[in-house]
C-alpha cells in the first residue's frame, strides 16, 4: 500500500466512522440498551450490511459518471416519485438538523453549564462559519478525527468488566425481555433501522467522491473507506447499546435525556473519559449536523439539475447555497421551540426508515444499466444485497406508522 | 437501433450545462414540432413552469402557476425554452455550445438570487 | 407537442384498436426527429422502459427483472412511417 493510499485509507475511514454515528444513534442505542439490553444488535449488523452495499454502489456510480447517486433517480423513477421522494427528504432533514443542533448544543452545555437553548443559535452559526470558509476535505477530516473520541465507548466497556456470557446470551436472544412487548420490540427495530440505515450518508459519500473528484481508478480506496468505515461506526453503535445496558438495564433506567448517553462512560473512566464522551458527542453531532444538511442540498440541487456544491463559490451555486441556508434556519428555528430533542429524533428516524425504498431503489436501478456503469455495473453480490435490503426496508417502511401508533412512539 | 437514442434517457430529466460544463438546470419537457409531416425536437423546456405543467394535479398547476407568476413580464410567455440549435451533445449529460451569461431566459431565480443576496455576502465571490 | 403528452398517449391502429401506451420516443441522433414509439401495456410498462429492461440496458436485479418481464415481452417498437395522425392524446396508425 504506498503511503498515500494510507493515508486516505485512515482518513476516509474516519470520517466514514463520523458520519455513521449521529445524534438518531446516540439516542436510539442508549434507549435500547437501557431497555432491550443487545437484544437488537443484530439489527445493527444488518443496517450496516445495508448501508454498505449501497455507499458502495452509490460510490461506484460516482466514480463511473461523475455524477451523484440521486442525479439519475428522476429518469428512472420518474418527476412525480422523485419529488414525493425529496420532499419526504427535505421534511425528514429539517427535523434531523434540528435534533443535530441540539445535541451539539447539548455538547455545549455538558461542557459549560449554560442551558442549551442558549447554545442552538451558536451552534448554527459554527456550522455556517465553517461551512462557509473550510474547504471540503479539512472541514470532514476535522470532525473525523475528532469523532474518534467516541471510541471511549469502547474502552468503557472494558473497564465495566462486564459478565461476557451475560452480554452474549443477550445478543443471541432476538425477543423482548420480559415485561416488554413485540410492539415495543419491533417499534425500536425500526428506530434503529431509521438511524442506521441513513441515506444521508450515502448522498454525502457519493456527492463527496464526486466533489473530491475520485475516478474509477480509485474503486479500491473507495472500497476500503465503505468495508472499514461503516463496520466501526457499528462496533461503536453496539458498544452504547452495551454500555447503556451494562449501566441503566438493572436499574430499570429509563433514557430520556442525550447527557445520559454520556454517563456510562463517566462512570467506567470518571471525568477524562466524561470529557471524551462530550467531546465524541460534539464531533458526532456536528458532522452529522454538516452532512444531513449537504445531502439535502444535493439532493435538492440534483432534482432541480442547479449547480451545487463547496468547489465553487457560492454566488456561482446560488439557489444550492440559499436552499442549505434555508434548511439551517428552519431547523434552528425548530430547536429553538423547546420541543424536546428525543422526541423530535425519535419521529425523524421513523420517517426516515420510510423513505428508504424511495431512496434505495433509483441507485440500485442505476447500478444496473450496463451502457452508463460499464464494467463498473453491480454484480450478483450487490444485487442480491441490494434487493434484499430493498425487501427489508420495504417491510419497515410498511410497519413504521401503524408501530408509531400502537405503541406511541415505544412508549407501551 | 444504434443511430436512435431513447428520447427519456437521453434528453427527458436529464442534466443540462452549459458550454463550460456548469449545470443549468434539468430537462422538464421537450417541445417537438410537426414539419412537412415530420416531427421533430423543436426546443427543450426548463424550469417550475414546464415541470409543473407535466406534473399536473393540484400541485403542478400551483407549481407552474407560481413559476409563470415570477418571470419577468418582458420574456415570451410560457416556460422558458433552450433552442435544439444549441445543443453540443446529449450523451451522458446534455450540453449546449453557448456559455451560461448568455442564455438571459433560463434559470431567473439563479440569477436573481446571486445578484440579490448570495453576491452580497463576504466571500461569496461573484456569480459570472 | 410537448413530449410529455405524446408519452401519454394511446396508440390505435386503424381499426380503432387499441395497440398500447406510448412509453418511449425513439429519435435520430444527427437531427433530432422522431424515428418511432416504444409502445406498449401492461404491468409495470412504464417502469420496463425507464428501468433499463426493455432494451436490456438492465439486466438485474433479479427479483425486479421478473417483475417487469411480462411487461417487456409484450412492448413493440413503431415505426414513425406506420404513423397516420398525432391527434390530441392519441396516436392513430395506418
Amino acid at each position: 500500500m504506498k503511503p498515500s493510499t494510507l493515508f486516505a485509507f485512515t482518513l476516509g475511514t474516519l470520517s466514514a466512522i463520523g458520519g455513521f454515528i449521529d445524534i438518531g444513534d446516540l439516542v436510539a442505542d442508549a434507549q435500547v440498551g437501557a431497555r432491550f439490553g443487545l437484544r437488537l444488535a443484530w439489527v445493527t449488523v444488518v443496517s450496516v450490511i445495508g448501508i454498505m452495499c449501497f455507499a458502495e454502489m452509490s460510490g461506484r456510480i460516482a466514480l463511473k459518471t461523475q455524477r451523484p447517486a440521486f442525479g439519475l433517480a428522476r429518469s428512472r423513477i420518474g418527476p412525480r416519485y422523485a419529488l414525493a421522494g425529496l420532499v419526504g427528504a427535505f421534511l425528514v432533514t429539517a427535523l434531523l438538523v434540528m435534533a443535530e443542533l441540539s445535541g451539539v448544543a447539548l455538547a455545549l452545555e455538558l461542557a459549560s453549564g449554560f442551558h442549551y437553548l442558549l447554545w442552538v443559535p451558536v451552534a448554527a452559526a459554527f456550522v455556517v462559519v465553517v461551512v462557509w470558509t473550510l474547504p471540503f476535505k479539512l472541514m470532514h477530516r476535522i470532525y473525523g478525527v475528532l469523532g474518534l473520541a467516541m471510541l471511549v465507548y469502547v474502552v468503557a466497556i472494558w473497564k465495566l468488566d462486564p459478565d461476557w456470557s451475560t452480554m452474549w446470551r443477550s445478543t443471541a436472544t432476538p425477543a423482548p425481555v420480559p415485561g416488554e412487548t413485540w410492539g415495543a420490540y419491533l417499534f425500536f427495530v425500526v428506530v434503529l433501522i431509521g438511524a442506521q440505515m441513513t441515506p444521508y450518508e450515502m448522498f454525502f459519500f457519493s456527492s463527496g467522491a464526486v466533489e473530491s473528484r475520485w475516478r474509477p481508478k480509485d474503486l479500491a480506496e473507495m472500497r476500503i473507506n465503505v468495508i472499514v468505515g461503516f463496520p466501526l461506526g457499528g462496533l461503536l453503535a453496539i458498544a452504547i447499546q452495551a454500555a447503556a445496558f451494562l449501566v441503566f438495564f438493572d436499574l430499570g433506567v429509563q433514557v430520556d435525556h442525550i447527557s445520559q448517553t454520556a454517563l456510562p462512560v463517566a462512570l467506567a473512566l470518571g471525568q477524562v473519559g466524561f470529557l471524551l464522551a462530550i467531546v465524541g458527542i460534539f464531533a458526532a453531532t456536528f458532522g452529522a449536523t454538516l452532512e444531513t444538511l449537504f445531502a439535502t442540498g444535493y439532493e435538492i440541487a440534483q432534482y432541480f439539475g442547479w449547480s451545487y456544491g463547496k468547489v465553487q463559490p457560492p454566488a456561482r451555486a446560488a439557489r444550492f447555497t440559499t436552499a442549505t441556508l434555508a434548511l439551517l434556519l428552519i431547523s434552528a428555528a425548530l430547536a429553538l421551540t423547546t420541543l424536546d430533542p428525543i422526541t423530535v429524533t425519535i419521529v425523524a428516524v421513523v420517517f426516515s426508515a420510510a423513505l428508504l425504498p424511495f431512496l434505495f431503489v433509483p441507485v440500485l436501478l442505476t447500478a444496473n444499466d450496463r451502457e452508463l456503469m460499464g464494467e463498473l455495473v453491480n454484480g450478483r453480490l450487490a444485487n442480491a444485497v441490494g434487493s434484499l435490503t430493498i425487501l427489508f426496508s420495504v417491510a419497515v417502511a410498511l410497519a413504521a406508522f401503524p408501530l408509531l401508533v400502537l405503541t406511541r412512539a415505544g412508549v407501551s | 437501433m444504434n443511430e436512435h437514442v431513447s428520447a427519456r434517457i437521453a434528453l427527458l430529466d436529464n442534466q443540462l450545462v452549459d458550454a463550460d460544463r456548469r449545470p443549468i438546470g434539468r430537462i422538464d419537457d421537450v417541445e417537438l414540432s410537426l414539419e412537412n409531416g415530420t416531427l421533430r425536437v423543436d426546443s427543450i423546456l426548463i424550469g417550475a413552469q414546464a415541470l409543473g405543467e407535466r406534473l399536473g394535479g393540484t400541485i403542478g398547476r400551483g407549481m407552474a402557476a407560481v413559476a409563470a407568476r415570477l418571470r419577468p413580464r418582458t420574456d415570451p410567455p410560457g416556460p422558458a425554452r433552450i433552442d435544439v440549435a444549441l445543443i453540443e451533445e446529449f450523451e451522458p449529460l446534455v450540453r449546449l455550445n453557448v456559455p451560461f451569461r448568455e442564455l438571459r431566459e433560463v434559470a431567473g431565480l439563479e440569477r436573481w438570487l446571486a445578484r440579490h443576496a448570495i453576491e452580497r455576502l463576504p466571500g461569496a465571490g461573484r456569480a459570472d | 407537442m410537448r413530449i410529455s403528452e405524446l408519452l401519454a398517449s394511446v396508440v390505435v391502429d386503424e381499426s380503432g384498436r387499441r395497440v398500447g401506451r406510448v412509453r418511449d420516443v425513439r429519435l435520430a441522433k444527427d437531427d433530432l426527429r422522431v424515428v418511432g414509439l416504444v409502445v406498449g401495456d401492461g404491468f409495470l410498462a412504464d417502469a420496463a422502459v425507464a428501468w433499463g429492461f426493455a432494451d436490456g440496458r438492465a439486466r438485474g436485479p433479479w427479483p425486479l427483472e421478473r417483475l417487469t418481464a411480462h411487461a417487456v415481452q409484450r412492448i413493440t417498437f413503431v415505426p414513425v412511417e406506420r404513423v397516420a395522425r398525432w391527434d390530441h392524446g392519441e396516436v392513430v396508425l395506418a
